[in-house]
């Protein structure tokens, strides 16, 4: 399985993680309320794979006490103590005193439950179990609601970089491929990529430590470190040998978006690719957008490349990338466990009264479609699968492009590829309706009524 | 003896500066500065006495400037102290003497020739004006029919409207040559939102914003009517200014997007809340219908890395350039119309009002620490001068108040608390946190007032005390940064703005004549107890109880049980219920799913009556 180093995280939904300064380990707890069911799991600030050292009982009162002040739904501190206990005895197969809530109820002093707790937890062995974080965790999600998940602060640290795009680190990613660290890709300008690493060069070790047989996860945290530092690297590219590399560690921002230049492009046009969809494309687009020409009147958004995580951050950064460029429609529905709810999207765009036109391949991405099936309903230009060769044609042609018929009569004279396909986009649409409602429902469900959109009517791009 | 070293150090120092300053000519008003330091050499006074005989009365919660007849002085008028302080307008400087006033000035504006000036006062309320030459309190006064938020004399000078946002209401009194007149009457106009920005434009029209949401309304002083009401996308309009240049008004306020959740990256990203300015034509405000939108331009404030939460007074110059006060951040931020750069300038604690002095200069009033700070814009705006010594907050509610204007206790300085709880009210919008079991549920902001003592609080009514709420608050809908916790911890954070929020009390409602409906109000009362009502609308305990209820509505997860809000200030609140769904009271009476027994339309009326009499 290929883990990527730089992005791994940055589609995922970042929940509220509160940190916890005053934890023995330096861990972060994340406490999620009812909506979302992500699996739990609980790591050290040792890289995994290291067995984990014993909790301390000070660890395990502070868990308890973040789980208490911050849980949307907390129980008493009695409860949480009873059921935390509970679910950890019965996982180490301990037998607890049939009496135990009445005896925990009756103690209102909080030292003293604490005191109580920790007893019984050494009775159970429980701090000489290597999975005591696990068994903590299962027992913290036995008593809450949502779920729980214990994670380091440099992941926590990191989750933080990947939402704001300050990722700090060398900028590859790399999988775990016949016991060899391999270089998936190279961020483009990044350290690793001025330094001269290449994708599908083997890194051999990292600061002199063989990377040979070790895990994936203790080469990365390897790999990363603060801003300023440098890593020492052996690789080698494939049948060659190996070379050393120092590299500093930066900011690696990701590119979400890039305007594409090319010599023949209409000086009315600007085509704009959409690498991927992530919280911040709405605001790397907009800065793009305000750097455009006012004489450039319509915008291409080249949608094919597109990569949005199919998760619940992936539906809601499309979500906010469809408000941005729609003015007050309806951008379908979410269902929720009372019902649907229509989304709307919010007065004004980020177009500054230009018009769209986008690339699309259709059935490449759910949250892709949906984009695509929201802006065509509310008029914007779409070119997708075999319209889009013609399209970039036109633009490849240069000069004038009016006088452009290439051998079809279905450009109008503004130039915009528009195309007589509508019909074929409803027949289109129903198939996508079908492959949607098909298709495993997200975690955050979303039914968009295609059917509704299909039947407003479409603006003539006919003279 | 080490003091006087001390103190010789500091002087030396001073020294330094004051030579730096004459070698590099820095303006005239630095060299005023650099005169204090070698006058302290002269006379042989300590730092320390100098500090101390700056600390200065003279100003406490400045509320209005302006420049007086002469143009040699500044006067600056205090909220919380009946006398008002003259500035030199050349070296910045305090001028002894205190002007006396009747009463403490929430706003000002100097009048003619400005030798003299209307002023509004909460206590009573009135609109006064005052003789600034003769430095004598009022001449004549007006009494008002509710408590004054800003004022603002018409382009022709026949008319001063003051708005008053408890009262929902505008006050228009006709003016006379000399001003207000013995006799003058205030006409008041009723609006439909809750007003508080207003300025002039036109010979006789005035532009009024909302005190919360985004409305706007075009009051004809002349005509005696509402000529337009437009809505801008968004809330909390801070500033108002008319840029002669572009025939445009610029409005500064913010942006909560329906869609975005208060998570990290929606935050960062600045996607959740927007502080802009808004660049609207005259023409589009003046046409009675129509979406002022569609023209609008608009700018953004902040970056990535960079927030600026609530932005308030603006002020514009015929080259483009614009400066707009950033009441969250401390700073007041210099834009060009047409252009996305922005510089920013630090200045004191919560910039509220800026006045241009000239084509160069511009003062910036300082609310919560006393100052009022001078700027020079050009291509590097840099503050040249503080007038008075920045006062430190000592009580903790003070302190609380800071807390809660500050964009910093949120990431990157995004949003301040009042950027949702506006002043500490609500712009009656829904948003998205993860106070109520996650995301995907938005709920209606919630006004604070009188909030501490109605728990349990959240709309769930899951958190038992005002602290936890405002923990969560900070740690999941701000998301404060880990370094200014290191800082000042957050639990510190919360205890002052818990003191702080004791001191919000229900705004009072100040009317002049009995309400006319007297009878209709105590029949409502009647209904009120008699249906029930005060069962969960509990009149002891603020028009709410400390549980929560099926009334039959549920939100996007399925809750079904929440905490009743209080009743109070129902007249200035457009929305209703936790998502808004209700946009009016009579909705909510027709249709709020506990009322058993229907209303009948006189029933209603009184229960109407006695509700917006709370």
């Amino acid at each position: 399985m290929s883990v990527i180093e730089d992005t791994r995280f940055l589609s995922k939904r970042l929940l509220p993680m509160l940190p916890y300064a005053a934890l023995q380990r330096s861990c972060v707890i994340a406490l999620v309320g009812l909506t979302s069911a992500i699996p739990a799991f609980a790591l050290g600030d040792d890289p995994p794979g290291v067995p984990a050292k014993p909790l301390q009982a000070e660890f395990v009162r502070a868990v308890l006490e973040t789980a208490l002040k911050h849980h949307t739904e907390p129980p008493t501190r009695q409860q949480l103590i009873v059921d935390v206990l509970k679910s950890i005895a019965a996982k180490l197969g301990h037998p607890l005193p049939r009496s135990l809530a009445i005896q925990v109820s009756d103690i209102s002093n909080t030292e003293e439950l604490y005191r109580f707790l920790n007893t019984q937890l050494t009775e159970c062995h429980f701090y000489e179990s290597q999975e005591c974080e696990q068994l903590l965790t299962d027992g913290l999600q036995s008593a809450l609601t949502g779920s729980v998940k214990l994670i380091p602060r440099k992941e926590h640290l990191v989750n933080e970089q990947l939402a704001a795009n300050q990722y700090v680190g060398v900028g590859i990613q790399v999988a775990q491929i016949a016991e060899q660290m391999k270089v998936v890709s190279v961020v483009e300008g990044g350290p690793a990529f001025e330094a001269g690493l290449l994708a599908d060069d083997i890194i051999e070790s990292v600061d002199g430590k063989p990377t040979k047989g070790e895990s994936l996860s203790t080469s990365i945290e390897r790999l990363r470190g603060p801003v300023g530092t440098t890593i020492t690297l052996m690789a080698r590219a494939p049948g060659q040998a190996a070379r050393e590399m120092t590299i500093e560690r930066r900011v690696v921002p990701l590119k979400t978006v890039e305007i594409v230049k090319q010599e023949h492009i209409r000086d009315d046009f600007t085509v704009i690719n959409i690498l991927q969809i992530t919280a911040s494309t709405v605001s790397d687009l907009k800065k793009l957008i305000d750097e455009i020409p006012g004489s450039v009147d319509t915008i291409v958004l080249d949608l094919s490349r597109a990569t949005v995580s199919e998760t619940n951050s992936g539906l809601h950064s499309v979500h906010l990338f469809a408000d941005a460029l729609l003015d007050d429609c309806e951008l379908g529905q979410l269902m929720s466990r009372t019902g649907t709810r229509k989304l709307q999207s919010e007065e004004g765009n980020i177009l500054g009264g230009r018009k769209l036109v986008f690339f699309y391949i259709p059935r490449t991405n759910n949250y892709v479609d949906w984009l695509a099936a929201n802006l065509n309903s509310q008029g914007h230009f779409v070119c997708f699968e075999n319209a889009m060769e013609r399209a970039v044609r036109l633009w490849n042609i240069g000069g004038d492009a009016r006088e452009v018929k290439s051998g079809q009569s279905d450009f109008d004279t503004s130039g915009v590829g528009a195309y007589e396909t509508f019909e074929v986009n409803n027949d289109y649409y129903i198939t996508l309706l079908s492959t949607w409602l098909t298709a495993n429902t997200p975690r955050r469900p979303a039914v968009v009524e295609f059917d509704k959109l299909i039947r407003k009517p479409r603006p003539s791009v006919k003279p | 003896m080490n003091c006087c070293l001390r103190s010789y150090d500091l002087l030396w120092l001073r020294c330094t500066w004051a030579i730096d300053a004459v070698r590099n000519r820095i303006p005239a008003e630095m060299n005023g500065i650099s005169f204090i330091a070698l006058a302290w050499l002269t006379f042989g006074l300590s730092f320390e006495n100098a500090v101390a005989q700056t600390v200065d009365p003279l100003l406490n919660r400045p509320s209005a400037v302006m420049i007086d007849r002469t143009g040699e002085r500044i006067i600056v008028a205090n909220a919380e102290q009946s006398k008002m302080a003259a500035v030199s307008r050349r070296k910045f400087e305090l001028q002894g003497e205190p002007i006396p006033v009747a009463a403490p000035v929430l706003d000002m504006m100097g009048f003619g020739d400005t030798s003299r000036a209307l002023t509004v006062s909460s206590h009573p309320p009135t609109l006064s004006m005052i003789d600034i030459d003769q430095q004598t309190s009022e001449l004549f006064s007006v009494a008002l029919s509710g408590r004054p938020a800003r004022l603002a004399i018409s382009v022709d000078q026949k008319f001063a409207a003051v708005t008053m946002t408890w009262d929902r209401s505008v006050g228009i009194v006709q003016l006379g040559d000399l001003g207000l007149v013995n006799g003058s009457q205030l006409s008041r106009y009723e609006l439909e939102f809750p007003p508080k920005e207003i300025i002039a434009i036109d010979p006789a029209k005035f532009l009024i914003a909302d005190a919360f949401g985004g409305s706007l309304a075009i009051l004809d002083a002349a005509a005696g009517k509402v000529l337009a009401q437009h809505q801008i996308q968004g809330h909390h309009i801070g500033g108002l200014c008319y840029d002669e240049s572009s025939k445009s008004v610029l409005i500064t306020h913010q942006k909560l997007s329906k869609i975005a959740e208060t998570s990290y990256p929606d935050i960062h990203w600045g996607t959740l809340m927007q502080n802009l300015v808004s660049q609207v034509p005259l023409q589009s405000l003046l046409e009675p219908v129509g979406k002022i939108s569609s023209s609008a331009k608009q700018y953004q404030l902040g970056n990535p890395g960079k927030g600026a939460a609530d932005p308030a007074g603006i002020v514009s110059w015929s080259d483009g350039q614009f400066a707009v006060a950033i009441s969250g951040g401390n700073e007041v931020a210099f834009g060009k119309l047409g252009t996305n750069d922005l510089k920013f300038v630090p200045v004191g604690a919560k910039p509220a009002k800026l006045l241009k002095l000239d084509e160069n200069q511009l003062l910036c009033i300082n609310e919560l620490d006393d100052t009022v700070s001078v700027i020079s814009r050009n291509d590097e705006p840099q503050l040249i001068k503080t007038i008075g010594e920045p006062k430190p907050a000592t009580s903790p509610a003070a302190q609380g108040e800071r807390y809660f204007y500050s964009g910093r206790l949120s990431h990157d300085g995004w949003v301040s608390c009042s950027s949702c709880h506006v002043d500490g009210f609500t712009p009656d919008l829904v948003s998205d946190t993860f106070g109520d079991g996650g995301f995907g549920n938005a709920k209606r902001i919630p006004s604070l007032f009188g909030a501490t003592a109605t728990g349990p609080w959240g709309w769930n009514g899951r958190k038992k005390t005002l602290e936890d709420q405002i923990q969560a608050t900070l740690t999941s809908t701000m998301h404060r940064d880990a370094e200014e916790q290191d800082d000042i911890p957050d639990d510190e954070v919360v205890k002052r703005l818990v003191r702080f929020l004791e001191t919000l009390e229900q705004p009072s409602q100040v009317r002049i004549q009995a309400a006319d409906n007297e009878e209709d109000i105590r029949l409502g009362s009647m209904l009120f107890h008699s249906r029930d009502c005060s069962k969960c609308h509990d009149p002891g305990s603020r028009f709410t109880s400390a549980d929560v209820y099926d009334v039959g509505v549920t939100d996007e997860f399925g809750q079904k049980r929440f905490n009743p809000p209080s009743l109070s200030n129902l007249k200035v609140r457009r929305t209703f219920f936790h998502d808004g769904r209700f946009k009016s009271l009579d909705e909510v009476l027709r249709k709020h799913p506990q009322d058993e027994a229907v209303f009948s339309d006189v029933q209603l009326q009184q229960l109407k009556a006695f509700l917006l009499s709370l």
